[in-house]
């Protein structure tokens, strides 16, 4: 075996000087020191650093003498089998040892010195992803410039540069592309909004003030003086203080604004009721805060809840409304003599008459005469024309087919009415009743109903306690003259709460209202809180049949209270009765 | 006096030297996962006060706890952004990288929870929900992102096999250099595989060429079919040439097989930063305008 | 060709002498030599009024391993040392600083620290005597905090002058093994011991050159040696199932041997160099002697041995029941120390189960340095994906230095090899490193801002720039190559960059006692 050793050397001016000398016998030994075969003087070398032998099939072994590696093709390894046909390149330092087989016997070596140029890695940025990606600046910009324009730019310019800048609903959506701002859908009462952000969101960066929510909604009573809001309220608590501190100084109008409680974009339906807590805040222990009011503590139906108070007039023929308890002991005095019982009686001759006349059932019942108001909230006065008439008839008279009736609810005119009866001349009586006993003259008798003194008689025992007034009035003397007690109806008894019938629609009448065992008129037949209890607890009872917040039964902001100080309660001239009814609910 | 070194040294360079013994963690356990249960702990808390807090009349992102959740998750997200910055610019400093990718990564996790309490679950089509969106986006790549540098690193250095990128380069060169004498006596037909193979960069291929690694057709291959398998039964023992050829081509063709393999992990383990950086700065964009259309319409 | 006479080594020296002599033939006799107003340049701020020569002849016969210099010797030598002048109580030189410098005392006495916890406790060194000569012979930090005990006059001999010292005057390096071996000693057993106690050690004591990879001790030879490693480092083996496994590291400065003198058994390990050391061996039975009379020597060594033995136990029990992992142990302890960590203070590793291949480390290091990396995380060996990139080891003795025309490679205050302004770009460093640390390249021109890249592309972005870049941007301007290596980011606040900017956590720098410990062993499990 022959090793033909080839070395190339380049001069400083470029030129390469060859030279060739043979090595004969098995082995090359490759290393720095001058024993070696072939001699490298690099540093980077070892003295003695790998020996290349014969294998099998002409192949040639090289194997590193000592820990440190070689290049075998561009790869560290301390050991390696080539075949010198196919060719290999070996690396020693900055040499390079390229194997190829000249001839049968013979294998070339050729030495050459590399200037390896360090630090030269543009080639291995191939290797990196960055290469076949579009760059993640030019993704980043094109990102950034979409979200920011149509998100921000649009919206802004066009809310800056439109014209109308007056808030309320009916202006045009001026701003463009703000609907991409809407955090959520409004809520139903304010679904004509939702495209027309600027009507609430007036001046950019200000808060939705109130003034803004009061252009549409003109007439929302205060629920107090703002003063005595704060008052009843009490001190904030630490965390409320710091929280409003904040949302003041980022320009919230502050706690009693109409944004505090009514908060939108919180999904289309109905704006949420209030919870509990929110009226607890100021009404639990509120006696302490604000001792000058008549309000007792509250802070949960089925806890913590004053009695239920009615407002009644309590003395005869007073237009006082006073409350009282409502105990089942309590007796109002509306003027009227109405003994329930004997109206709702299934078997008496009420219930008789009833079942013959066309308009009522077997018997008579509540909804006869109780007409719901238009919200069935409460109930329309009883209006003795349409409820009472049918069987207590007011007729006095009969002129030829026509029957002759008492104005009701005039105490005058029925007066005259009767004073005039027989005023005109009157024609026979066609059907004279036979007097029992002997007859007299003519052999009839008749009734003289036409003189006035009569007539006077007439009213007397009409307005008497047993007379056709009298049965449901309660008589009384009025400026020397008889006349009758005025009726106070009241289609609700709560000044402050509100009782919804229709929610109630499944439960009879009398399971509250214990009509059919009362004898008198004067009974207040009104459930009182136990009662109520028995369905209602506080919103967090969740055992309860009907867990009930204080917005089911009150209002935070009523269009007005009837409340003392501003009532307008003063009956029509000449009237009897006085129809009352809460303003709000009509 | 003697420049002793005993283990009793308790001096500031043996604390030293301690700091850096336990620095042997990976980021994800990067001082006993410290951010792991940092980011768990913020997580839970938050968690635990949105079920706690009474927020009237339900969770939304304009409540004071919303506020506070989205200033949080804000400052989060601006921060987690800056170890884009933070990792290119070797400032000095005591702060390690890996602490800051470490931080990134839980922090970034514990984000799925700060920002969708945040919402308060009332997505729609909104520049919010596109925030959100953008946020989950990111946080979802940042998750292949941590899936592939947890499993695929070791792969990287297996494959190398100690040669560097440049050696790779270097050894295709030389091989190239090699095959282009060797090939001189070859026909035309041969010469002309031989060309094409030798045209062929291997650098020069798209994202789903990377993806899809080694053991493909190219011209190499086809050379080397052609080279080898026509001429299986007429082998000529004394035509050197082609022997040549024929082993340095496939060598060729092993060494652009290493390069194929290197070049798809590095794919895999870059892939997800092309989405991860450009959507963190679209979602930047979307976080500006949610903030300031919050503002504009207070 | 007079200075050739002389027996100059150096063209400089010659040409000096040349012309002295010329000089004094011209009839010059007041003639001063060359190199005179550098010594009066030297000796200006000592206190006492003497001439050059007074100085000269002063510390010559002061220090006691000066004696045995002529004054022509005693120039050339003060050219590359200083004499130095230190108040009483001044601090000379801090524990755990870096430093290989050789001090003499000319003049007064300095008290050494010996226990870090109590500055209180020192130990005196007279006039006559030296110092600071392990940092000199280990190449590692120094182990004491040293005090003027007085005003004192100090020669503090750099380390290419103290190696040239011992090479010229053989007293003056007898007197140095000496004094180090006693300091070695007591240094090792603590304070309870006096250089009476181990002058029968000491003259026993003998150096011994140990070649990188031979043995020192063989396990279950009959020998009753104990050694003291006086540098380089050594590696413990024991011959488990046939192969050996690693047990442990000893960095300069350990002692071992000290079982089979105790207790009197066989070898129960193998040591050997890692890399080429020297070691001082002492007689067993002197040593044991030594123990006879000092307790609580006994005491200390009986604990240091148990220590050891417990390392062994727990590395043979694993063997039992972990075989793969303590294999794996040993081949990893091997695979270091063959890529020089047996020398190395401080080394990069990189866990390639972590390393994503980003590059931070590369970019990070470039940016903190000039715009080039000095360091290639890819090159260099891998086993079981622990990777030792190419990347400067700061060896206890660095090769580097070797060959450095204006001595500008130089041991920084953290213990960092590092090349300084003055290099002159010859190359001979980057030939001389066996690990192919150094490279030779000019400083690219300055970057882009990083904002501006980071907008808008402009420039070649974070990290080294590319070959392109650098030659497009260098247009018309020539800068001379120069070597660059890591200077560890000395001066850097934060310390190394590269470890700073590894994102996984793959990037991590050891010395290589801390990382072949036992610990490790856990780990790889």
């Amino acid at each position: 075996m022959t090793f033909l050793i080839r070395t190339i050397d380049r001069t400083a001016t470029g030129r390469e000087i060859v030279r060739d000398r043979k090595v004969e016998g098995d082995t090359l030994t490759i290393g720095r020191a001058t024993t070696n075969d072939i001699v490298l003087p690099d540093l980077a070398v070892e003295q003695h650093h790998a020996t290349v032998s014969m294998a099998d099939r002409g192949r040639l072994h090289i194997v590193a003498a000592s820990n440190r590696n070689f290049v075998h093709d561009g790869r560290s390894s301390d050991e390696a089998t080539f075949d010198p046909a196919s060719g290999a390149e070996l690396g020693f330092g900055t040499y390079e040892l390229d194997f190829s087989r000249e001839a049968e016997d013979t294998i070339l070596v050729t030495i050459t010195q590399t200037e390896k140029e360090y630090g030269n890695r543009d080639a291995v940025r191939g290797f990196d992803l960055a290469s076949a990606m579009p760059g993640k600046r030019i993704m980043a910009w094109i990102g950034l410039g979409v979200v920011l324009l149509a998100f921000l730019v649009v919206p802004v310019w066009s809310s800056l540069t439109r014209d109308d800048k007056q808030p309320g609903a009916n202006g045009p959506d001026q701003v463009a592309m703000d609907s991409s701002w809407s955090t959520g859908k409004l809520s139903e009462a304010h679904h004509a909004l939702e495209q027309n952000c600027e009507a609430c969101h007036v001046q950019p960066f200000v808060a939705v003030r109130d003034e803004t929510c009061l252009t549409c909604h003109e007439d929302i009573g205060d629920h107090a003086k703002s003063g005595r809001l704060l008052t009843a309220r009490g001190p904030m608590s630490a965390g409320d203080a710091v929280l409003w501190s904040v949302a003041e100084t980022l320009g919230k109008e502050g706690p009693t604004a109409c944004t505090t409680c009514h908060t939108e974009h919180e999904g289309a339906g109905r704006m949420l009721p209030t919870r509990q807590q929110f009226c607890a805040d100021c009404h639990d222990g509120m006696d302490t805060r604000l001792t000058d009011t008549e309000l007792a503590n509250a802070h949960d139906f089925g806890k913590d809840h004053p009695e239920l108070k009615a407002a009644i007039h309590q003395s005869l023929g007073s237009e006082k409304l006073t409350r009282v308890v409502i105990d089942g002991k309590a007796r109002e005095n509306n003027g009227l003599r109405f003994p329930h019982d004997m109206h709702l009686s299934t078997t008496n001759g009420v219930a008789r008459m009833a079942g013959n006349l066309q308009q009522y059932g077997k018997a008579l019942e509540c909804a006869d005469c109780h007409k719901p108001t238009e919200d069935e909230y409460g109930f329309l006065p009883v209006v003795m024309e349409d409820s009472c008439e049918s069987c207590h008839s007011l007729v006095y008279d009969k002129v030829g087919p026509t029957f002759r009736t008492l104005r009701h609810g005039d105490v005058a005119q029925m007066r005259a009415d009767l004073v005039a009866m027989d005023r005109a001349p009157r024609s026979q009586i066609v059907d004279p009743r036979r007097r029992p006993g002997e007859f007299k003259r003519g052999g009839r008798y008749f009734q003289d109903f036409g003189r006035p003194t009569q007539n006077y008689i007439g009213i007397a025992s009409a307005l008497g306690k047993d007379g056709v007034c009298g049965e449901c009035h309660i008589p009384t003397v009025k400026d020397g003259q008889q006349s009758v007690m005025p009726v106070f109806q009241s289609s609700g008894y709560f000044l402050n709460g509100r009782f919804d019938h229709q929610a109630h629609r499944q439960e009879k009448c009398t399971s509250c209202h214990l009509a059919n065992t009362s004898k008198s008129a004067r009974d207040l037949l009104l459930p009182d809180l136990k009662s109520c209890r028995e369905c209602h607890q506080g919103e967090q009872a969740v055992k309860a049949d009907v867990p009930s917040s204080c917005a089911m039964c009150h209002s935070y902001h009523p269009p007005n209270f009837r409340r003392e100080e501003d009532t307008d309660e003063t009956a029509a001239p000449g009237r009897v009765a006085l129809m009352t009814r809460r303003k709000g609910d009509e | 006096m003697a420049s002793l070194f005993t283990d009793e040294d308790e001096t500031g360079f043996a604390a030293a030297e301690r700091r850096r013994s336990a620095e042997h963690e990976s980021f994800l356990s990067h001082r006993r996962f410290f951010w792991a249960k940092a980011s768990g702990g913020l997580a839970l808390f938050v968690l635990l006060t949105y079920l706690l807090i009474d927020v009237e009349p339900r969770h939304n992102g304009g409540s004071w706890y919303g506020y506070t959740l989205g200033t949080l998750g804000l400052g989060l997200i601006v921060w987690l952004a800056w170890l884009g910055i933070r990792k290119r610019r070797p400032t000095p400093g005591s702060w390690s990288l890996k602490g800051w990718t470490s931080a990134h990564v839980w922090l970034g996790l514990s984000l799925v929870v700060i920002g969708t309490l945040h919402t308060g679950f009332q997505l729609g089509w909104n520049v919010h929900t596109l925030a959100w969106a953008l946020m989950m986006l990111v946080i979802i790549t940042g998750i292949y992102g941590i899936t592939v540098y947890a499993t695929l690193p070791a792969r990287l250095s297996e494959n190398r096999r100690e040669m560097t990128r440049e050696q790779m380069v270097e050894s295709l060169t030389m091989i190239d250099r090699q095959l282009e004498a060797a090939a001189q006596p070859l026909s035309r037909e041969d010469t002309d595989c031989v060309i094409a193979a030798l045209e062929q960069d291997v650098f020069s291929t798209g994202l789903l060429g990377r993806l899809r690694g080694p053991d493909r057709h190219d011209a190499t291959r086809d050379a080397l079919d052609r080279i080898s398998t026509d001429r299986a039964y007429d082998r000529d023992e004394d035509d050197l040439a082609q022997q040549k050829v024929r082993g340095l081509l496939g060598r060729r063709a092993s060494q652009i097989d290493q390069i194929r393999r290197q070049m798809r992990t590095k794919a895999l383990l870059e892939i997800w930063l092309f989405a991860h950086v450009p959507l963190t700065i679209a979602l930047l964009a979307a976080l500006t305008a949610h903030v300031i259309s919050v503002f504009f319409y207070w | 060709m007079i200075g050739a006479l002389a027996g100059y080594p150096l063209i400089k020296h010659c040409m000096n002498q040349g012309y002295d002599v010329v000089e004094f033939i011209s009839g010059n006799t007041e003639l001063k030599p060359a190199d005179e107003p550098i010594l009066v340049e030297k000796f200006k701020d000592l206190p006492g009024k003497r001439s050059t020569e007074e100085w000269l002849e002063f510390l010559r016969a002061n220090v006691g391993i000066l004696n045995g210099m002529n004054p022509l010797q005693m120039r050339e030598f003060m050219l590359s040392s200083d004499a130095r002048a230190f108040k009483r109580g001044e601090v000379i030189f801090e524990r755990n600083a870096p430093g290989s410098s050789l001090f003499g005392i000319a003049q007064g006495s300095v008290a050494v620290e010996v226990d870090p916890d109590d500055p209180s406790i020192t130990v005196p060194i007279g006039q006559g005597s030296i110092f600071g000569e392990v940092g000199l012979i280990s190449g590692r930090r120094r182990g004491a905090t040293i005090r003027a005990a007085e005003d004192t006059i100090v020669v503090e001999i750099s380390r290419l002058g103290a190696l040239k010292l011992q090479s010229q005057v053989p007293t003056a390096k007898d007197a140095i093994d000496r004094i180090s071996i006693e300091r070695q000693l007591l240094q090792l057993f603590g304070s309870g011991l006096t250089s009476q106690d181990v002058s029968e050690l000491v003259a026993a004591a003998e150096v011994i050159s140990v070649p990188a990879g031979e043995s020192v001790i063989e396990e279950g030879a009959e020998d009753k040696d104990i050694y003291i490693i006086r540098r380089g480092s050594m590696i413990v083996e024991k011959n488990l199932g046939g192969h050996p496994a690693f047990l442990s590291y000893l960095p300069a400065g350990s002692y071992f041997g000290e079982m089979a003198v105790i207790d009197g058994s066989r070898r129960t390990a193998t040591v050997r160099a890692a890399i080429k050391s020297e070691v001082v061996k002492f007689p067993g039975a002197a040593f044991n002697a030594l123990l006879e009379r000092k307790p609580e020597i006994r005491q200390r060594a009986l604990d240091d041995m148990a220590a050891r033995r417990e390392v062994n136990d727990f590395i043979e029990s694993r063997k039992a029941s972990f075989g793969g992992a303590v294999d794996m142990y040993s081949q990893t302890a091997q695979f270091l120390l063959d890529n020089g960590l047996g020398e190395a203070t401080d080394v990069l590793l990189i866990d390639e189960k972590l390393c994503v291949g980003c590059d931070n480390c590369e970019k990070a290091c470039a940016d903190s340095h000039d715009g080039l990396s000095r360091l290639d995380r890819e090159a260099g060996r891998t086993y079981a994906h622990l990777h030792v990139p190419t990347s400067c080891r700061h060896c206890e003795h660095p090769h580097c230095m070797a060959d450095c025309p204006p001595n500008a490679i130089r041991r920084g205050p953290d213990g960092e090899v590092f090349i300084d302004e003055t290099c002159i770009g010859c190359g001979n460093c980057q030939r001389n490193c066996p690990y192919g640390v150094i490279r030779m390249d000019a400083k690219p021109p300055a970057k882009p801002s990083f904002l501006s890249w980071l907008l808008f592309g402009n420039g070649p972005g974070p990290g080294e720039a590319s070959y392109s870049w650098r030659k497009k941007a260098a247009e018309g301007t020539e800068v001379p190559k120069v070597a660059i290596k890591c200077d560890m980011c000395s001066g850097i606040e934060g310390g190394p960059a590269c470890v700073r900017a590894c994102p996984t956590g793959a990037a991590i720098r050891v010395s290589p006692e801390r990382f072949l410990s036992v610990a490790r062993l856990e780990e790889v499990e």
